[in-house]
């Protein structure tokens, strides 16, 4: 599974600015949770979102490239989710954090100090994780080999986790070597009985919004 | 002949002009009439901040680098957990936080539900229009009485819940409503006071323990104490950016200015402090998390918050000395959060860690620095009864994002003068 993952990502990263036109128009949705214990729901820029998200997801003290990777793996997914959103798929949040019922039309982003994920945190954007951001201006995987499955799109969610930010930072070269670096290494990132598993989509009945 | 010739320019300028309206209208929801409103409505915010920024000894948490040598209290058990129990109930129901009664008797959970509530009327700052806030939760509100086990819904539409200081009413926001339950009649009223449909009077409007409302009158208009004669603090205008924090019996305000905004260039986020005299304290600049995280003492005489950096630390404010303790300085950057003061202020109990590097674990730490004591592996968000002798605390849940467990204490050292139970 691992080698095919790595394969394929290997043929996906690629940038294209011009497929896709449903990319550019919308915004992130997601929501925030509040210190009241509410949801705030917010629409922001993709690059915005994720200007206020590289920060307190990989060591903004890391080197350029490092970032520069994290950069595209955040904004990989942004692109997917925004994606999906657009396109009503059933599972507009690639069924990660997406919170309870009646609500899958928003991604959860929750500080860790209360019990979340990935974190968008107002206002936290930093020079070093904006000129990654900036640098790497509308880079996102795409699966470039053609799908045997019908698709809406070739875009390609990644995840990540500490293994796979400790990858991006543990190896030499630049953003895109690192990436695959990420993802090819020893130990399988994903669990597949979790929910926001690579391959959880796969086990769908709706053969149009796979995954992967 | 001179019109035909500037015929292709002229059609031109008209359709980059149609273009750029549209886009403008599109891309940013709102009217001209709008932003003016805004922009003047914001000037006395601006004027406290112009102020404070004049001050160049204020705290600043981008530039701060920590002392090397860490500040960790001895270690020492302080109290004995009893008893551990899980209280929600594996109903489906997101809990996210709960507000103890004054008497500890009692507790009201907020559960958000897949509801929501539309912002009608914008009020963010005007470098705001590429981040929006849309709408906020609706969220149902659950009182829980921990010795019968007994769970009870107040309303499916509530925020913000204010326990009375006789603790035989709950007050909470209704969306722009302030209501008024009934403890022992079950019944909820309307209490005639009332936000507006704003993303400040929808997020930061919230009910004092006796009856009264912090809220503007009216979009665009200052925070005012609605019910009853303004506070010496007078009108506060802030914005949906900004965070609000009143102190337990609702005559300090923390005001963290920025601390909500998406583009840290618009303005430095500042957090000060109004008192009950009038005075204005600056307190933290560029400290967006400290303020988030910060709690007032139970005798409203100090804040904690914490400061994460390269040795992240937990730090006192005391407002009547106006002097900043360290409490504690790890030696790593680990997050620290969640923190909770004991009734008698005499400990704060934090979490340590967030599950990515390190795990996570609940702390107490004795205010005057002597001792601290890992009260338990994994947990988060403790929260300390009035009473002192639970803490209810979360865990992550498996198929929901928390799950809520209640701890009973007992102390395992003689506090002078009081005696043991």
């Amino acid at each position: 599974m691992l080698a095919a993952l790595g394969l394929t990502l290997l043929l996906a990263l690629m940038w294209s600015s011009t497929a896709n036109a449903l990319i550019p128009s919308y915004k992130h949705r997601h929501r925030y949770i509040n210190p009241d214990y509410t949801y705030s729901y917010y629409e922001t820029g993709k690059e915005d979102y994720i200007k206020n998200t590289l920060p307190n997801e990989w060591y903004s003290t890391w080197d350029a490239d490092t970032l520069q990777a994290g950069a595209v793996i955040i904004r990989s997914g942004v692109y997917w989710r925004v994606n999906r959103s657009v396109l009503g798929s059933p599972w507009p949040n690639n069924n990660c954090y997406k919170g309870g019922s009646g609500s899958t039309l928003y991604y959860r982003t929750v500080p860790t100090s209360r019990g979340g994920q990935e974190q968008w945190l107002p206002n936290s954007s930093q020079s070093s994780t904006n000129s990654a951001i900036d640098a790497t201006y509308g880079y996102h995987a795409e699966l470039v080999s053609p799908s045997a499955t019908p698709r809406p799109d070739n875009l390609v969610g990644l995840r990540y986790n500490p293994t796979i930010q400790n990858r991006t930072h543990n190896t030499t070269g630049d953003w895109l070597t690192r990436i695959r670096y990420a993802y090819l290494n020893q130990g399988d990132p994903y669990d597949p009985n979790h929910e926001c598993s690579q391959i959880d989509d796969q086990t769908s009945t709706n053969p149009f919004y796979p995954n992967y | 002949m001179r019109r035909s010739r500037f015929l292709p320019v002229l059609v031109l300028l008209a359709l980059l002009l149609l273009s750029a309206g549209i886009a403008t209208v599109a891309g940013r929801q709102v009217t001209p009439f709008l932003d003016k409103q805004e922009n003047e409505a914001f000037t006395l915010r601006a004027k406290t901040i112009g102020s404070t920024l004049s001050r160049n000894d204020l705290f600043d948490c981008s530039t701060y680098v920590p002392d090397t040598h860490p500040l960790l209290p001895i270690e020492q058990q302080i109290f004995h957990v009893v008893r551990d129990i899980k209280v929600t109930p594996d109903d489906g129901k997101d809990y996210l936080g709960a507000v103890w009664s004054p008497s500890g008797d009692a507790m009201v959970f907020v559960a958000p539900t897949g509801d929501h509530r539309d912002i009608l009327n914008s009020d963010a700052l005007p470098s705001d229009e590429d981040t929006q806030l849309v709408a906020i939760s609706k969220n149902e509100l659950v009182l829980y009485f921990p010795d019968r086990n007994t769970w009870k819904q107040i309303t499916s539409d509530g925020a913000r819940p204010t326990w009375s200081t006789d603790a035989r009413s709950i007050y909470y926001m209704a969306g722009t409503d302030l209501m008024k339950f009934d403890i022992s009649t079950q019944a909820a009223t309307y209490t005639g006071l009332r936000a507006p449909n704003t993303g400040v009077g929808l997020l930061v409007s919230r009910p004092l323990s006796d009856g009264r409302l912090l809220a503007p009158r009216q979009p665009h208009a200052p925070l005012e104490v609605q019910g009853d004669e303004m506070p010496a603090w007078g009108p506060i205008e802030v914005a949906v950016s900004d965070y609000v924090l009143l102190s337990p019996q609702g005559d300090q305000i923390v005001v963290a200015y920025g601390a909500n905004t998406w583009k840290g260039q618009f303005v430095p986020a500042l957090t000060v402090i109004y008192h009950p005299n009038g005075e204005v304290t600056p307190l933290l600049k560029n400290c967006q998390a400290s303020a988030i995280e910060m709690v007032w003492s139970p005798d409203r005489n100090r804040v904690a918050y914490p400061v994460r950096a390269q040795r992240s630390e937990i730090r006192i404010y005391d407002v009547r000395s106006g002097q900043t303790q360290v409490l504690v300085r790890l030696d790593t950057p680990d997050l620290l959060s969640g923190l909770s003061w004991s009734p008698d202020s005499r400990y704060l109990a934090f979490t340590l860690g967030d599950d990515r590097v390190t795990p996570r674990s609940i702390w107490l730490v004795s205010t005057d620095g002597t001792t601290r004591q890992r009260l338990m592996a994994g947990g988060l968000l403790p929260n300390w009864s009035p009473d002192g002798e639970h803490i209810l605390y979360a865990r992550p849940g498996t198929t929901r994002l928390l799950d809520w467990y209640l701890l009973e204490l007992s102390p395992a050292i003689q506090i002078e003068g009081e005696q043991r139970k």
